[in-house]
């Protein structure tokens, strides 16, 4: 369990990062924090030829919060997003779907960038990005690209991210910002990896409810509850047994050693109907 | 840039350990756990899993708990890095391990490290930790002897019985 | 600073030293290339790149050292010490045993994922696991036994060169069962699987071998739970004489069994480092660990119990079967003690238990914490419930009325236990002992819900065989300045022996603490020793350590009241200094005590030898622990998840070493059941590979998981030893998964949900809750 031998370029800035791409004829990496990627490395899961270490790329580190935007640099820490008074106060959901994440030895490495562009299906950011509409502001050689978060995930850990692009931003709107939010996840024990999980949000009538579900799917699925007309129902059976339909119809949950895809589907119900309570009593 | 940008599959590495600065050239690849193990002879941090979920190879990293097997040294040019061997250097440091002997938190000690590390970095906040964060934390550490009740009351104990 | 524990302080510090702190100038590191594959015959191993990289200093297959490192075998890792009694006592037609010999690094065929074939040594860890992705090795498939009952099929592959794929059948019994089931008002049968787990231990196995700068001896440090038994299987593999071997078991993360056999890699690594003439160290990872060290549990019982009119436990009746991998390093061990358990607490008249173990393509299987018990309480304990519900009575009720009291004890249970002798019960109440805990868990049988979830209580009840033999070692060295040196043969991995066998030898010895230094594990130190497992090195190298202090008082006194010219009765001895009783004016340090010993100033032949004792306990059979768990719990229905909300311990093992350490075996040991009950499942596909071999997906309960337990003592003497004390390693983990699954029956009876294998994971409850009946 010991990383096969590996070229680490420490970039200072985005050009470093461009070049050391460039030099790399095609085998390269980035490295953020590393909380997967080393154990990956470890595991010998992955061996790339050369990893180029983020981590002194300050521009990568900023994180600004306004009632109207929110900017999280792809380096900063999931601890920082966690108790960042300003981003506690002004968006708290993100802080609370990072707490999620591992324990806090974990977050004190880990990045927000790092575990979005992992893209692994049972985690929390990606769905809160899918939910939230966030963009996702990707630089690379050939200049900066913006990309909505549906369109970013392509399916488990698989973004569009090109070969030598990274992710540098995490920009989240007015419109998300102003939103009342829910969260309910299903795991084995506290840390472990979710089985299923739940993120919701409303303005101000249940019509505009909607969720985004991780665990379920080989990327996030978003789901307009209200728009839907599903939460006209809700409070009786029907909405269990509607949302349990459109579940079965959109989410596509694996069977494997922790959970069945049924036991998947019944859970996101379960975490779906802990969230709307959450969101309109 | 990097100092060996010709070679960079060896690396000078510099930070501070325990207070002492430490500088090496190194291979890129080798983990944190390993610089302080076998480069600096600091084994009281300890592996048990290799991928970052036993807990039992925490150390501070800039002062706050990571986990260093699943952590580059290179990664770490510049950075303060805390392990147990420094814990009773300070007289707080000293009262955590009395704390943790006293309430029988250990019994084999090879989680012992890495738990107390943990431990410091709470005591050491300046906002108190709340309980949810108390037991995320502890919760980030396997222990297969003491079944955590020794550990627990070491750790109120520390931080008073906050959220009990 | 100020520490409980004398081990406390180097392990609090970063200066506790285990194997794999210890360096040694030139040492080289080994990895293995092992298979990927279950079963399967190797066609082609090329190690030539392997050979090739820089830094390796050598590379090893199975058909290159077959000559030179014997292999383990025939499997039986504690030299029949116990198998040959016991089938004499149960006679020829009770069934059979059969060893399979063990290699070191696979020879043709490979058994099971994680099997070693090609040993790499090279300069570092980093660049032996380089040459480790190297090494070509190609294997033809062979059809893989993942499940023993398809390996018990006629047509099934054959492991070995056997009529058959089992390796143990055997029969025990008391009574007349058949009669009895016949006309029983009231039988209840079932299939009820205690999963395979792995020990776990924080810290894996790990090997260092040192050869000695002169003399061509060798110095092995191994995270073993028996150094004198490795000492004695690496002098056989290799063929080296005993004495120019030493092993040391220095600080020891943890054992659990898992590092309580010899291992191929450990015969395996001293001969490296004799061959290269260097010191070689292995440390085992955790994926190895998984795949390679000992699994435990895996049995399957096929158990039926009878009942009469009133619930009075007529009969049992059970044939389990096990599923003990590859190969089974202790044969008969985990499967008889599983027999010799099963009646457990209660009065069962009639008795017959077959066990057959069978061979698959999974890791070898060997005892863990518990050995067997947790097995035969599980069976016992989980069919006791469903016969209740069945049938109509109170668990609680039912239990106590079954429930052996102490004016039945001592009580003969009928078979013989496992070192051949008869199992008699000689202490305790087990009645009362579960009346306590039932008073203190203030059970009811219609509990309320917890937050909208249905709860439950569940119950289960243990003896536990412990202190076995066939003998432990002390002993004891005094030194001139008045300190002793206590060796023996009992190691620790956690268990507090440095500061509890040091306590036994000072109060003895009227000496203060500080002033006795432990020496465990480690046969320089002590000739002979058997090692630290099954609950027995409080009771066997406790009294072994109680009788050589003795014999050292006894000397001591000897001489002194011959020249002070009094009575050895008025003798005293404490605070590092031995006088006459209300005669201040005669005492002596322990110091000048010694003194008189030395060859320097001895003054006759019998006291110029220094001063020194050594014993050997040497138990006549084992002493029963018994407890009462009474565990609560809420089951959330929607996602199948488990709380434990209470959970009350009364254990029996005699009068308290030290109850802060009897508390911590106890609540350690739940915390592993609990493991076992709702977690752990060490499970593997139908091409036995495994599925799990991870701290991701095998699940170690951490603190959110488990509670604190609330344990209470009820004393009673064990009449077998001097101390009159009974083991306590295992005993928390023994009846865990029995409690905790009854506990969710209980609260789930309104669902028609009867979990009838561990672990009861939300994957599995949520599927019985949708079946809404017995699985
Ligand atoms: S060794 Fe680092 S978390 Fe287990
Ligand atoms: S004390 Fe042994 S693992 Fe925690």
């Amino acid at each position: 369990m010991k990383p096969a031998p590996l070229r680490l370029v420490r970039a200072r800035t985005l050009d470093d990062v461009w070049r050391a791409f460039a030099e790399s004829s095609g085998d390269a990496k980035a490295i953020a924090g590393g909380q997967s990627l080393v154990a990956m490395l470890n595991l010998r899961l992955a061996t790339p030829h050369t990893l180029i270490d983020l981590s002194g790329v300050d521009d990568l580190r900023r994180l600004s919060v306004s009632p109207t935007e929110i900017r999280v640099g792809a380096m900063v820490a999931q601890r920082t997003a966690e108790h960042d008074p300003d981003l506690r106060q002004v968006f708290p959901v993100m802080s609370r779907a990072v707490s999620h994440i591992g324990h806090p030895q974990i977050r004190s490495r880990g990045t927000v960038g790092g575990n979005v562009a992992h893209a692994d299906p049972s985690s929390e950011l990606p769905a809160l990005m899918v939910l939230v509409d966030a963009t996702m502001e990707v630089v690379g050689p050939r200049g900066p690209r913006r990309i909505p978060a549906v369109d970013f995930f392509q399916g488990p850990y698989t973004t569009a991210l090109g070969d030598d692009e990274i992710l540098a931003n995490i920009v989240i709107g007015r419109e998300a910002i102003d939103r009342h939010y829910g969260f309910h996840e299903i795991a084995r024990c506290r840390g472990a990896f979710a089985m299923t999980g739940v993120i919701g949000s409303i303005d101000s009538s249940p019509s505009s409810v909607r969720v985004a579900l991780f665990g379920v799917a080989p990327t996030p699925v978003r789901v307009e509850l209200g728009a839907l007309g599903l939460m006209e129902s809700w409070g009786s059976a029907d909405f269990d047994r509607a949302l349990l339909e459109h579940y079965t119809e959109v989410l596509s949950p694996n069977d494997d050693f922790q959970a069945t895809a049924n036991q998947r589907l019944s859970y996101a119900g379960v975490c779906t109907k802990k969230v709307v309570h959450e969101l309109v009593g | 840039m990097n100092s060996s940008a010709d070679s960079p599959t060896r690396l000078d590495v510099e930070m501070v350990v325990n207070g002492e600065p430490v500088r090496r050239a190194i291979e890129a690849r080798t983990l944190l756990i390993d610089f302080l193990r076998t480069e600096l002879g600091l084994t009281g941090t300890h592996n048990g899993c290799s991928y970052g979920v036993c807990g039992a190879c925490t150390v501070l990293v800039n002062g706050v708990a990571a986990r260093s097997c699943i952590a580059l040294a290179a990664q770490l040019d510049g950075a303060t890095i805390e392990t147990i061997e420094s814990v009773s250097h300070t007289e707080r440091g000293q009262e955590i391990l009395e704390t943790f002997s006293r309430c029988r938190g250990l019994q084999c000690g090879f989680c012992t490290p890495g738990v107390v590390m943990t431990l410091v970095e709470l005591d050491r906040r300046i906002e108190t930790p709340n309980r949810d964060e108390i037991e995320d934390s502890i919760d980030g550490h396997l222990c297969r002897c003491t079944g955590y009740a020794g550990i627990k009351e070491a750790v109120d104990q520390t931080l008073g019985r906050v959220g009990r | 600073m100020k520490f409980t524990r004398r081990e406390d302080e180097r392990l609090l510090t970063g200066r506790g030293r285990y194997v794999d702190d210890i360096d040694v100038p030139g040492q080289v590191h080994i990895r293995f290339v092992r298979s990927q594959v279950a079963h399967g015959r190797i066609r082609k191993i090329d190690v030539s790149d392997a050979r090739a990289l820089p830094g390796v200093y050598g590379v090893w297959t199975g058909p290159e050292i077959i000559d030179h490192v014997q292999p383990l075998g025939p499997s039986k890792a504690d030299g029949g010490v116990f198998e040959d009694p016991l089938f004499a006592v149960l006679g020829p037609d009770a069934g059979f045993i059969r060893h399979a010999q063990r290699p070191i690094l696979a020879v043709d065929i490979v058994r099971y994922v994680g099997e070693p074939i090609v040993a790499i040594a090279a300069s570092d860890p980093y660049v032996a696991e380089d040459a480790v992705s190297l090494v070509d090795v190609s294997i033809d498939d062979l059809p893989p036994l993942s499940d023993p009952f398809a390996a018990l099929a006629d047509d099934a592959v054959r492991l070995y060169d056997w009529p058959d794929n089992v390796c143990l059948d055997l029969e025990v019994s008391t009574g007349d069962v058949d009669a009895v089931f016949s006309r029983a008002p009231h039988v209840t049968r079932r299939q009820l699987h205690s999963a395979r787990v792995s020990c776990s231990p924080l810290e894996g196995r790990g090997v260092l071998a040192v050869p000695d700068v002169v003399g061509g001896g060798i110095t092995v440090y191994s995270s073993t739970q028996i150094p004198h038994m490795v000492r004695d299987a690496i002098a056989e593999a290799i063929e080296l004489p005993q004495r120019r071997l030493r092993v040391v078991a220095p600080d020891v993360g943890g054992g659990f069994g898992a590092k309580a056999i010899p291992y191929p890699e450990e015969l395996f690594v001293p001969w490296v480092a004799l061959t290269l003439g260097r010191p070689v160290k292995w440390i085992e990872d955790r994926y190895e660990h998984f795949v390679s060290a000992i699994g435990s549990r895996d049995q399957i019982h096929d158990i039926e119990i009878a009942l009469d009119h009133d619930g009075t436990i007529l009969g049992v009746r059970d044939h389990f079967v096990s599923d003990v991998g590859a190969f089974s390093p202790l044969g008969v061990v985990q499967p008889y003690n599983t027999a010799a358990h099963l009646a457990g607490c209660y009065r069962v008249p009639n008795l017959k238990i077959r066990m057959t173990s069978v061979v698959t393509n999974k890791p070898p299987l060997s005892p863990y914490r518990g050995a067997g018990r947790p097995e035969a309480v599980f069976a016992m304990e989980r069919i006791i419930d469903i016969a209740c519900r069945e049938h109509g009575f109170e668990p609680a009720e039912m239990r106590c009325r079954n429930a052996i009291t102490a004016d039945e004890i001592p009580y003969s249970v009928g078979i013989p236990y496992r070192d051949g002798r008869p199992i008699v019960y000689d202490s305790g109440d087990f009645a009362a002992c579960l009346e306590q805990a039932l008073e203190i868990a203030e059970i009811v049988s219609d509990p309320v819900p917890d937050r909208g979830r249905p709860v439950g209580f569940g119950i289960a009840c243990y003896v536990e065989g412990t202190g076995i033999g066939p003998f432990e070692s002390a002993e004891i060295e005094m030194l001139e300045d008045g300190t002793a040196v206590v060796a023996t043969g009992a190691c620790s991995q956690g268990q507090s022996h440095e500061t509890v066998f040091a306590r036994i030898a000072a109060d003895t010895l009227g000496l203060s603490e500080d002033r006795v230094m432990l020496a465990g594990g480690d046969t320089g130190a002590s000739s002979f020793g058997w090692g630290t497992l099954a609950s027995r090195s409080a009771v066997v190298a406790g009294s072994a350590i109680r009788q050589a202090s003795e014999n050292i008082v006894q000397q001591v006194a000897e001489e002194l009241s011959r020249l002070w010219e009094v009575s050895p009765d008025d003798l005293v001895f404490a605070d590092n200094e031995v006088a006459v009783i209300g005669t201040p004016a005669m005492s002596m340090s322990w110091s000048e005590v010694i003194g008189l010993f030395s060859p320097k100033r001895g003054r006759s032949d019998a006291t110029r030898n220094g001063l020194s004792a050594s014993a050997h306990f040497v138990p006549e059979t084992v002493t029963f622990a018994n407890g009462a768990h009474v565990v609560k719990v809420a089951v959330d229905t929607d996602t199948g998840q488990v709380e434990i909300l209470d959970y009350v311990v009364v254990h029996d093992c005699g009068p308290l070493l030290d109850e802060e350490v009897v508390d911590g075996q106890i609540q350690g040991g739940v915390a592993q059941g609990i493991g076992a009950a709702l977690f752990e499942d060490l499970a593997f596909d139908v091409d036995a590979q495994p599925l799990n071999p991870n701290f991701i997906d095998y699940i170690i309960p951490s603190g959110s998981e488990v509670p604190d337990v609330r344990i209470e003592h009820f004393e009673t003497r064990s009449p077998r030893n001097p101390l009159g004390i009974k083991g306590v390693g295992e005993a928390g983990t023994i009846p865990v998964p029995a409690a905790v699954l009854n506990a969710i029956d209980h609260a789930l009876r309104d669902r028609g949900v009867e979990v009838v294998r561990t672990p009861a994971t939300p994957k599995m409850i949520t599927t019985l809750l949708a079946k809404g009946r017995p699985s």
